[in-house]
């Protein structure tokens, strides 16, 4: 397992995602202790400040420091950043991981046994595609009533489809590979044949697909947001910080840019750790 | 020829078609003893694989074998259960497969592979498999095992592969080894060296050895008894020494014909 870390300190673009994604972690992990003011505080008063400029409208209190400025209703966007990180990153990462696993196993199951199991998977994949994303969102959260779990289900439920695609195309030709033959020849059993032999070398697309699906999560979710259906408009999440500076793009640009920095500087982690991750899942490429 | 290790009486393999069924090995009859070396010849396609393989069960899906008898030391292979199956698989019966590059899993490294046989068949612990997995690649002739172990099969070149493999298959100690054209994909220096390792080997062991392959040349040294088989039946059973000097069957004397002087 060391040998593993090692290998993917010296994988640029691994070291590159890492680190990024330390970064963005450490921040949400510590962002009661980090941020400047109460992220949730309105300040009316202080709305549409502009970064780097003190707020003094609380008589009596010490001005203060707006690095990146206000939203609308006079809220410090850096803070609102730093705890939007714990939403997005759990929301994403969540997402990501439910998805791949359910994904995967479901395009396992059905590449190698084929059949009636093909078959029902098939169809789900089929019922899953057909039925409209956002019609499924908006009823499933209705029912469920909102929340982050809701929406981490919803966005699991809406990719699970790229993970058993891609995994049960990839099974299909990895099952009469030889080495799959051999392991049956040594007397291996089924499940070991599925998780140790055929699992392991579908990987590498699996990871180029998590990374993408896992941004995708993040912007997601915000568009929900948008919609008034996915998270409280007062919880910090990048995606509804986003949203709440549409209107004031061309008077307040740094409500919205800000987070879409945030957003893309995650998700370039999140990419440059599939890639590496890519990279060393193969063992040709790493010598 | 005293007990017989492996007997098999009225072998056939069939195949569900578009045109109906197709039987492709038919009513094919040998025994083998314990410690044996038995050399099965024939053209593609003649059946050869597939009988060997029928007898694990390892045949594609829409294949089926049948038998009056293909008896096991004393067990029925055909109507073993999948579980009686596996525990025979790598572990009585062994085989080596002819590509070498496409029998190793390329993203698992070649001690693991080792060593997942040893403990499935061993119940050993992942020290004492590793250890067992460093003998035997010392045992094919693999220089540097603890080195090696931690390689993965690109790491390796063809000759080398094939000697994992054979490890691989040695890890279970096996009674019969099946050597499905081991010597096939690689060049003919590294295919004598492989050779006389199972040969060596087999010495070692005292297991019995199935040589199938369509090299005349290779069972001259290495098979007491051949079998010929053709369009999926035996049509010539003889000793090594008798088939090359006296073959009956048209097909085994044309054969010899195309050897190689």
């Amino acid at each position: 397992m060391s040998a593993f870390w090692a290998r993917l300190i010296r994988c640029p673009p691994a070291r590159r995602g890492s680190l990024i994604l330390v970064i963005v972690t450490f921040i949400a992990l510590a962002a009661p202790v980090l941020v400047p003011t109460d992220p949730w505080k309105v300040e009316p008063e202080a709305r549409l400040l502009p970064p780097m400029s003190r707020s003094i409208a609380v008589t009596g209190a010490h001005p203060t420091l707006h690095v990146l400025g206000t939203d609308s209703v006079g809220r410090d966007v850096l803070s609102r950043l730093m705890y939007g990180s714990r939403v997005s990153l759990t929301v994403g990462f969540t997402a990501m991981v439910l998805s791949a696993l359910f994904g995967s196993l479901l395009g396992l199951v059905s590449g190698y046994f084929g059949g009636i199991v093909e078959a029902l998977t098939g169809w789900l994949i089929d019922v899953q595609l057909s039925f409209p994303f956002l019609l499924l969102a908006i009823f499933l959260l209705g029912a469920l009533g909102g929340g982050t779990a809701a929406v981490i289900l919803i966005l699991a439920l809406a990719t699970w489809v790229n993970y058993a695609r891609i995994v049960r195309a990839q099974t299909l030709s990895i099952k009469n590979q030889g080495y799959v033959e051999a392991a049956h020849a040594t007397g291996a059993g089924v499940g070991r044949v599925l998780f140790v032999h055929i699992l392991p070398n579908t990987l590498a697309p699996v990871c180029v697909v998590a990374s993408f699906s896992m941004a995708q999560a993040i912007l997601t979710e915000a568009g929900l947001s948008f919609l008034g259906v996915g998270l409280d408009p007062s919880t910090p999440s990048w995606g509804t910080m986003l949203n709440d500076g549409r209107d004031y793009l061309l008077t307040a640009w740094w409500i919205s840019t800000m987070p879409g920095i945030a957003i893309g500087f995650t998700v370039l982690g999140v990419m440059s750790l599939g890639e590496g991750l890519r990279e060393l899942l193969d063992p040709r490429g790493a010598s | 020829m005293s007990t017989a290790l492996l007997e098999v009486e009225g072998l056939s393999v069939t195949f569900k078609g578009h045109n109906g069924p197709r039987t492709v090995v038919e009513n094919v009859s040998f025994r083998l003893a314990a410690g044996e070396a038995v050399g099965v010849v024939g053209e593609s396609g003649s059946g050869k694989s597939l009988s060997m393989l029928s007898l694990l069960g390892l045949l594609p899906a829409a294949a089926q074998a049948r038998a009056k008898r293909a008896c096991f030391d004393g067990r029925e292979l055909l109507s073993l259960t999948p579980p009686q199956l596996r525990a025979i698989r790598g572990r009585e019966i062994a085989i080596v497969f002819q590509d070498s590059l496409t029998a190793l899993n390329p993203v698992l490294t070649v001690g693991r592979q080792i060593m997942e046989v040893c403990q499935r068949h061993f119940r050993l612990s992942r020290t004492d498999a590793r250890r067992r997995a460093e003998e035997l690649l010392a045992q094919v002739g693999i220089p540097d095992p603890a080195l090696r172990l931690q390689q993965y099969p690109h790491q390796f070149s063809g000759g080398m592969r094939q000697r994992v493999t054979i490890a691989m298959a040695l890890a279970g100690e096996p009674r019969l080894l099946i050597a499905d054209e081991p010597t096939t994909s690689l060049d003919v220096t590294v295919q004598a060296e492989i050779v006389s390792l199972i040969q060596d080997l087999q010495r070692q062991s005292g297991m019995s050895v199935i040589w199938v392959t369509h090299d005349l040349a290779v069972l001259a040294r290495i098979a007491e008894r051949v079998l010929v088989m053709y369009a999926g039946t035996i049509v010539e059973e003889a000793p090594v020494e008798q088939l090359f000097a006296a073959p009956t069957h048209p097909y085994t004397r044309s054969l010899l014909a195309n050897l190689q002087p």
